[in-house]
């Protein structure tokens, strides 16, 4: 086994007895017909500890479950593995419908269209794999050589930045239109205009201004 | 903001929303700054930096920078609600 980190690349040589079984059939054909109180072992090779173990199976009882929408008659069996005690229910057929698992979860078997029906639209996609990730747009080229995958950034939303320069030509350039008359604004007072038409004149040659600048 | 949506490649309609939402920001602004401007008339100051930094133009700007939030928050939660399904999903660019 070849291990490579950032440090170097390290080999060892593991021996697999020739009485491990990392996976049989006839393992499972066995266990199916497993009734109630029988028991069997099984010397299997742990890829964590690099070592053989002894995997103890026994079946316990005979259950009815609920999965897939419908009942299934099971054997429970009890599979002690390096002092942990884990259960699983077997179907008839030899497949396993439930499982619990050293690290607390229980594994339950469901069809391929509940696998897939996440709560977001899957648009086709029959892998839960590919359906999950964010979507990577693209080819990668020497995929098993890709270490990493660089994002990036092809744009900024200016929102905030353009509501305060809208808020700054507002306050600056617009407001002090009126007061900026003076004394004399009596004169604008008495011409024979509207007053809607006075603010209309003060708004449009500055208002203007500042959709020029948020716009482009 | 055409450049900034333009880089973001966001739909076609969004993005003329959100044009449509600046162009009418600005507008509203320039006008409540005109008003604001006639309700708060100060004659006697000649200096503009003087007349902005008094009551009435701390008011209009605190105004506008309320009406700016008010405007924005609701769109962008809107405009979050309709990213965020694709993106949990398949099909859009997250950017």
């Amino acid at each position: 086994m070849v291990t490579q980190t950032g440090a170097g690349s390290s080999t060892q040589q593991i021996e697999i007895p020739d009485d491990a079984v990392i996976y049989s059939p006839m393992n499972e054909l066995a266990m199916s017909r497993l009734r109630p109180g029988q028991r069997m072992r099984i010397k299997t090779f742990d890829p964590i500890t690099l070592q053989t173990a002894t995997v103890l199976v026994e079946a316990v009882r005979d259950e009815d479950i609920f999965v897939m929408g419908e009942s299934h008659p099971t054997t429970v069996l009890t599979m002690t593995y390096l002092g942990f005690t884990m259960r699983a229910w077997m179907s008839k057929q030899g497949r396993i419908l439930r499982q619990e698992t050293l690290i607390g979860w229980t594994i339950e078997a469901t069809d391929h269209a509940d696998a897939v029906s996440l709560e977001f639209d899957t648009e086709g996609m029959d892998d839960m794999v590919l359906a999950n990730p964010v979507p990577l747009y693209g080819t990668v080229a020497n995929q098993s050589s890709c270490r990493a995958i660089t994002v990036r950034m092809e744009g900024f939303h200016l929102g905030n930045f353009l509501s305060a320069v809208m808020c700054s030509v507002g306050a600056r350039f617009v407001y002090p239109q009126l007061s900026l008359e003076g004394h004399g604004f009596w004169i604008v007072g008495m011409s024979p205009v509207t007053m809607g038409r006075v603010l209309f004149s003060k708004f449009f040659p500055r208002g203007w201004f500042s959709p020029q600048l948020v716009l482009p | 903001m055409y450049l900034s949506v333009e880089m973001l490649r966001v739909d076609s309609g969004i993005k003329f929303a959100a044009l449509a939402i600046a162009l009418a920001m600005a507008c509203s602004v320039s006008g409540m700054s005109t008003g604001f401007g006639a309700l708060f008339l100060d004659l006697k100051q000649r200096n503009p930096a003087a007349i902005i930094s008094s009551f009435g133009g701390t008011l209009n700007l605190v105004m506008s920078l309320g009406f700016m939030f008010v405007v924005i928050v609701p769109v962008a939660a809107l405009y979050h609600l309709h990213i965020d399904r694709p993106v949990s999903g398949i099909g859009t660019t997250m950017t």
